[in-house]
C-alpha cells in the first residue's frame, strides 16, 4: 500500500517534470546585442582576417542537396580559396529535426556547436527569431555598401525572411503553389488545354467535365489537392489587402496571438467557393504530394509547388508521358488580386561571437545572391532565383526558351511583386495548427460538418493551441 | 478423445492462417528489395509492377555501396548497435541481480524509480539528455551517442523477474557450499536467463540500429552518422529518383534480418532448454 503511494507520487513527479521539459522557454532574448558587433565589424574589413570555416547546416535533400553541394564545392574552389573561408556543408536532418537540434544547443547554451549558416523553415525560425544569437542579414547589409543590393532580390521572397521590418535571413529556398495539368485530359474532356481555370467557380466548371467515373469508382480525379497552409497562404490574403490568417501579420511583426481569418470573413468566403468545387464530387482533398498520382493520371489537375517544377520537366514533359500545362493558382473569386503567396526557406547567421567566421558567412552568402548562382539554382530546382536579374542571363533565356513551362514561374513572380505579404506564416505549433485547419477542412469536404461548424472549431481549436503557446511562454 | 481428423484440419487451418499473415508481413520487405533492381521507368510506371525488369540492374545498389556514405553508417550503426546491447545486458544483469536477491534500504523504492523511468517519454528527455551529453564534452563522439541507452529499465525489470524464478533456498545452499555472489551469477543465473538474454539483445540490437534523432541530434560529422539518418538523406521530396532509396533499405535490412533470422532459433533453444530444467 505504502509502495503504490510513493510510485503515484513519483509518477507524478516525472510527468510534471516532463511537461515542463516539454515548454521550457529557450534562452533570454535581446536582440539589441547584435547593434554594437555591427559597428565594430562597419570599422575594419568586410573580410576575415585569418583563414576560416563556416559551418552550413542544410535539410535539402536527393538532386536539391546534390545542386547545393555543387554550388559550395564551386565556391570552395573558387572565392573561398582567394580569400581564405571553407565552407563546410552539412546535412541535418530535415527541418523539424535540424531545429530540435537548434533548440537543443540553445538550452545547453552551447554557442560553440551553432552552425555559422542554417537553412531554416518558418516552423524553424519561429523559435529563435528573438534569439540573440541570429545575427540579422540586415546588419551586413547595413555595413557593406557593395554586398546585396536588397532591390535585386525576388521582392517576396525578402518579405518571407523579414521580421518587424528588417531583413533577418537570406531568401533560399522559396517556392509559390501553382496549378499543373493534363493536357492530354484536357483535350480529351473537349476543354481548351492552353486555358485554365483562374478562378475557383471555374475550377468547379473544370474538375467537373475533368473527372472520369466508371460505375461508382473515380477513375480520375478533376483535382487533387490538400488545403494546406502553403495554399491558404494565397487564397486568404488574395480576398483583399491587409488580410491575414493571423494578427501580427502572420507573424511577422511579433507572435501570433489569434486568428484573423475566422473573423474578418475571408475564411468563410474561401469556403463558400471552394465547396462549389467539393460539390463536383471529383476533388481529391487529402492528399498532401499529389505529383505521382498527377504523373500516372490519376489527377487531371493538381495543386503543388513551383518547385516541383524541374521533376515534372524530367519525369513527365521530356518522357513525352503527356503534355504538361501550368498556370497560376486559381484566384477565390473575379475580385480576388493577382498575388500569389510564398513559402520555403531563408539562411540565417549565427554569431557566436567569431567576427571572422560571421564575415566568412557573409562572403559566402553573397556568392549564393550573385545572379549566376541563382540562375543555377533556378533552372536546377524550380526555387525561385534568389536574385532576380538571373532572369536576364542569356544561360537562362536559353533554357527557358527550351523549357516554355518554367515560364511561368516569372509570370507568378511578377504578378506577385506589388503583394509582398502573402507569406507562409511564422507561428507556434506549425504543424499541429496547419494539421488542425487541414483537418478540419476536411471534415467539411466530407460532407461531416457544416461551413459554420467548420470555421468556429478551426477558429477555437487553433485559438486554444495560441494561448497554451502564449501561457506557457509567458508573453 | 479429439479425432485425428479434427485436428489435422486444425493444422491445416493454422497453417495457412500463418502462411497469410506472413506473406502480409514480409511483402513490403520483399517489394523494397524488388524496388532496388528497378530503373527510373519501371519503378514509376503505372499500374506498379512488383517485379523488376531486369535482376542484372545494379545501379541503385552501386550507387548506395560506392557512391554514398551508406557503407560508413552502417559500420557506425553496427559498432554503436553492439557496443550498446553487450553494456546494457551486463548493467541490467548486474542491478537486477541485487533487486533479486539483496535486501537493503530502500530497495523497492529504488526499484520503482527504476520502472518509473519507463514512463517518460523519449522526446521529453530529448533536451534534457542533449545538455546533460554536452556538459559532459561527449558531444560528437560515439560514446556521447551511446550513453544514454547504456541502462534499460525494462531489461532491469526482466531479469529481475527471471532472476526471482531462482529459489533463495539454492542461493543459500550454493552459499554453504563456498559459492560466491559472482559465481552463482556466473554459474546459475546467466544459463537460466539464456531464452531471456537472446530476446533482449535481439530487441536492444534492432531498437538502437532503427534509432533517428538522438544520434542525429549529438553528432554534427556526416561520416559519425547512423544509417537511418543515411536514408533520409537519399530521398527527396520533390525529386524523382526514388529506387535508390529501397536499395538503401534493403542493404540496411539484411543485418537485422539475419540477425533475427539466426537469433530466433536461440529463442527457441533457450526456451526449451530452461523449461526441462523448470
Amino acid at each position: 500500500m505504502k509502495l503504490k503511494r510513493i510510485l503515484a507520487l513519483f509518477v507524478s513527479v516525472v510527468m510534471s517534470a516532463s511537461i515542463f521539459v516539454g515548454c521550457g522557454s529557450s534562452e533570454p532574448t535581446d536582440s539589441t546585442k547584435t547593434e554594437p558587433t555591427a559597428t565594430k565589424a562597419a570599422t575594419g574589413s568586410i573580410l576575415p582576417s585569418a583563414p576560416v570555416k563556416v559551418t552550413f547546416w542544410h535539410s535539402m535533400k536527393g538532386n536539391i542537396a546534390d545542386q547545393l553541394k555543387k554550388t559550395v564545392d564551386e565556391y570552395n574552389s573558387s572565392e573561398g580559396t582567394k580569400k581564405g573561408i571553407t565552407v563546410d556543408l552539412i546535412y541535418q536532418g530535415e527541418y523539424d529535426e535540424a531545429s530540435t537540434k537548434l533548440s537543443a544547443i540553445l538550452q545547453a547554451d552551447a554557442a560553440n556547436e551553432l552552425p555559422d549558416i542554417m537553412q531554416m523553415s518558418s516552423k524553424g525560425i519561429f523559435d529563435v527569431k528573438e534569439s540573440k544569437y541570429i545575427y540579422p542579414i540586415q546588419n551586413f547589409v547595413d555595413i557593406d555598401a557593395n554586398g546585396i543590393n536588397l532591390n535585386d532580390l525576388n521582392a517576396n521572397a525578402l518579405h518571407y525572411a523579414m521580421y518587424n521590418g528588417k531583413v533577418l535571413g537570406l531568401p533560399f529556398s522559396n517556392s509559390s503553389v501553382m496549378l499543373y495539368y493534363n493536357k492530354d485530359m484536357f483535350k480529351a474532356a473537349g476543354l481548351d488545354p492552353n486555358k485554365a481555370p483562374t478562378t475557383l467557380e471555374e475550377l468547379a466548371t473544370y474538375v467537373k467535365a475533368l473527372t472520369v467515373k466508371s460505375g461508382d469508382k473515380i477513375k480520375t480525379f478533376g483535382l487533387g489537392t490538400k488545403t494546406r497552409f502553403f495554399l491558404l497562404g494565397s487564397w486568404i490574403p488574395m480576398q483583399g489587402s491587409e488580410k491575414y490568417m493571423f494578427d501580427n501579420a502572420d507573424g511577422r511583426k511579433g507572435t501570433p496571438t489569434t486568428l484573423a481569418m475566422t473573423k474578418d470573413g475571408t475564411l468563410d468566403h474561401f469556403l463558400t467557393e471552394w465547396e462549389k468545387v467539393l460539390a463536383t464530387g471529383g476533388v481529391d482533398y487529402g492528399v498532401v504530394s499529389p505529383n505521382e498520382g498527377f504523373q500516372s493520371g490519376l489527377y487531371a489537375m493538381m495543386t503543388a509547388s513551383t518547385s516541383s517544377m524541374a521533376s515534372i520537366v524530367s519525369k513527365i514533359q521530356n518522357t513525352g508521358t503527356f503534355d504538361v500545362g501550368v498556370a497560376e493558382l486559381p484566384r477565390v473569386d473575379a475580385n480576388s488580386t493577382k498575388g500569389t503567396g510564398i513559402g520555403g526557406s531563408a539562411l540565417y547567421v549565427f554569431d557566436a561571437g567569431n567576427d571572422d567566421k560571421r564575415l566568412g558567412a557573409w562572403d559566402f552568402m553573397k556568392y549564393l545572391a550573385t545572379p549566376k548562382v541563382s540562375g543555377d539554382w533556378f533552372m536546377n530546382t524550380g526555387y525561385y532565383a534568389m536574385n532576380s536579374k538571373a532572369y536576364d542571363l542569356p544561360e537562362v533565356k536559353t533554357f527557358i526558351e527550351k523549357n516554355p513551362l518554367y515560364n511561368i514561374i516569372l509570370t507568378i513572380a511578377d504578378n506577385s511583386k506589388d503583394y509582398p505579404n502573402y507569406l507562409e506564416p511564422w507561428v507556434p505549433a506549425f504543424t499541429d495548427i496547419d494539421t488542425t485547419v487541414q483537418n478540419e477542412i476536411i471534415k467539411l469536404s466530407e460532407g461531416s460538418q457544416d461551413r459554420a461548424t467548420t470555421i468556429s472549431n478551426i477558429d477555437k481549436k487553433v485559438n486554444m493551441t495560441l494561448k497554451d503557446y502564449l501561457d506557457a511562454n509567458g508573453q | 478423445m479429439i479425432p485425428n481428423k479434427i485436428i489435422k484440419a486444425k493444422s491445416i487451418v493454422e497453417s495457412v492462417f500463418s502462411l497469410a499473415l506472413g506473406i502480409l508481413i514480409a511483402f513490403p520487405l520483399f517489394y523494397a528489395f524488388m524496388c532496388g533492381f528497378k530503373d527510373d521507368a519501371t519503378f514509376d510506371s503505372y499500374p506498379p509492377t512488383i517485379f523488376p525488369k531486369d535482376f542484372t540492374y545494379f545501379d541503385n545498389f552501386k550507387h548506395v555501396l560506392f557512391d554514398s556514405l551508406v557503407p560508413r553508417f552502417m559500420l557506425n550503426s553496427l559498432l554503436i548497435a553492439v557496443v550498446v546491447t553487450l553494456v546494457r545486458l551486463l548493467l541490467s544483469m548486474f542491478a537486477a541481480y541485487s533487486f533479486a536477491f539483496f535486501n537493503f534500504k530502500g530497495k523497492n523504492v529504488l526499484f520503482f524509480i527504476i520502472i518509473g523511468t519507463m514512463m517518460i517519454p523519449t522526446e521529453a528527455v530529448l533536451i534534457p539528455n542533449y545538455i546533460t551529453i554536452s556538459k559532459l564534452g561527449l558531444l560528437n563522439s560515439y560514446v556521447g551517442i551511446m550513453a544514454v541507452y547504456f541502462v534499460s529499465a525494462i531489461q532491469v525489470f526482466m531479469f529481475r523477474q527471471s532472476f526471482k524464478t531462482i529459489s533463495s533456498s539454492l542461493r543459500e545452499a550454493a552459499f554453504l557450499d563456498g559459492c560466491g555472489d559472482l559465481q552463482f551469477f556466473f554459474e546459475i543465473c546467466i544459463p537460466v536467463s539464456k531464452a531471456t538474454i537472446t530476446a533482449l539483445s535481439l530487441n536492444s540490437f534492432v531498437a538502437v540500429w532503427n534509432t533517428y534523432l538522438w544520434p542525429l541530434l549529438v553528432t554534427n560529422r556526416p561520416e559519425m552518422r547512423t544509417v537511418q539518418v543515411g536514408i533520409t538523406m537519399l530521398a527527396a521530396d520533390d525529386s524523382g529518383v526514388k529506387a535508390p532509396i529501397f536499395a538503401a533499405i534493403a542493404i540496411i535490412l539484411l543485418p537485422t534480418i539475419i540477425i533475427f533470422a539466426f537469433g530466433q532459433r536461440n529463442i527457441v533453444r533457450g526456451i526449451a532448454s530452461g523449461s526441462v530444467k523448470g
